[in-house]
């Protein structure tokens, strides 16, 4: 895999922003999990109203604000476009939500374990025959 | 596989979407995942990586021997009926890396499988992943290279031991119509499984 590794220095995305030089767990306070650090990758966050407007936010959570300030944008793009390895992204974003600055939207209850040999992925018929819909119309 | 997008309109989604749903693909190393990831994408396809922790599935963490590995996935995303985000996943099939997967797994469609016809085994281990781990709707595409020899689906279905019922398509995955259609199937067949629980569904 030839994959830029997180935290090289001057690597950017689009939006310009920098990725940072600091290890990645760090701008989690060093915590690996949280409450909802199991957040699924597509879930989708927005943000409140006001919240862009926040104070003594960290680089990374501000980043997030102003990725997700016109559109939902997921946990899997975030990660992607800010360059942070997704178990950060979850807990910013579980964080966040906590503060009450985003709403995470997911189409699967959270926290909900079935375990691994679960055949119910969550997803009513009605959401999957939506889905079958809209690829028939591709 | 491209860069960021640049384009805002199709980098951001719009603003009609309310939901999102993920299918994961998966195959052997080199066997065509991103390139069906790309085909379906309306983004660029994107890379996010993830520290796992090796060797400590079901054992405290704080006594297993661990070892970290950071491991890459290609995704891409396509908007269908206007309301819904489709994520998909392509996810690296090795034993090793199921920890990941675990966590990938949880709320998905389905998986589609991407196979490779002149080197079937390399499939194995994949479908033996998902055999004792999920119960996930499956659905097969066999990747058509131009050297490929052509099976039947039955062919196909029997060689890899699948679940009765396993769809099995074959395309050129850098066609849109082909990846697309593989995609049909497998999202067809969630439905049908789904049907099939009538309301015993949790």
């Amino acid at each position: 895999m030839t994959h830029a590794s997180f935290g090289s220095l001057g690597s950017q995305s689009a939006d310009g922003y920098e990725a940072s030089t600091v290890r990645p767990y760090a701008v989690t306070g060093g915590r690996v999990r949280s409450a909802l650090s199991d957040l699924p990758l597509e879930a989708l966050v927005e943000v409140m109203p006001g919240a862009v407007n926040s104070v003594g936010l960290t680089p990374e959570k501000r980043a997030i604000l102003q990725h997700a300030a016109h559109t939902y944008v997921s946990i899997a793009e975030l990660s992607a476009l800010l360059r942070l390895p997704l178990g950060v992204v979850r807990i910013l974003v579980a964080d966040m939500q906590e503060e009450g600055h985003i709403t995470v939207h997911t189409s699967t209850p959270v926290n909900v374990h079935t375990g691994h040999g679960s055949s119910h992925s969550g997803l009513s018929l009605s959401v999957l025959e939506s889905v079958l819909n809209g690829i028939s119309a591709l | 596989m491209g860069s960021v997008g640049s384009d805002p309109a199709t980098r951001h989604l719009a603003p009609t979407v309310e939901r999102s749903v993920k299918v994961l693909v998966v195959g052997a190393f080199g066997v065509g995942k991103t390139t069906l990831i790309d085909a379906v994408s309306e983004i660029p396809v994107l890379s996010t990586e993830e520290t796992i922790t090796t060797a400590s599935v079901g054992v405290d963490p704080a006594r297993a021997a661990k070892s970290t590995t950071t491991v890459a996935m290609d995704f891409g995303r396509v908007t269908v009926g206007g309301t819904t985000a489709l994520y998909l996943f392509g996810t690296p099939g090795q034993r090793r890396f199921w920890d990941l997967w675990a966590g990938l797994a949880d709320g998905a469609v389905g998986a589609l499988i991407v196979v490779d016809t002149r080197r079937l085994e390399e499939s194995f281990e994949v479908l033996d992943q998902l055999e004792e781990h999920t119960r996930m709707p499956l659905a097969v595409v066999v990747n058509e290279f131009p050297d490929s020899p052509r099976h039947s689906g039955d062919a196909v279905r029997a060689a890899l031991d699948l679940p009765a019922g396993t769809p099995v398509v074959s395309g050129d995955l850098r066609s849109r119509a082909d990846a697309v259609e593989a995609l049909q199937v497998l999202v067809g067949r969630a439905v049908e499984l789904r049907r099939a629980e009538g309301g015993a569904a949790a």
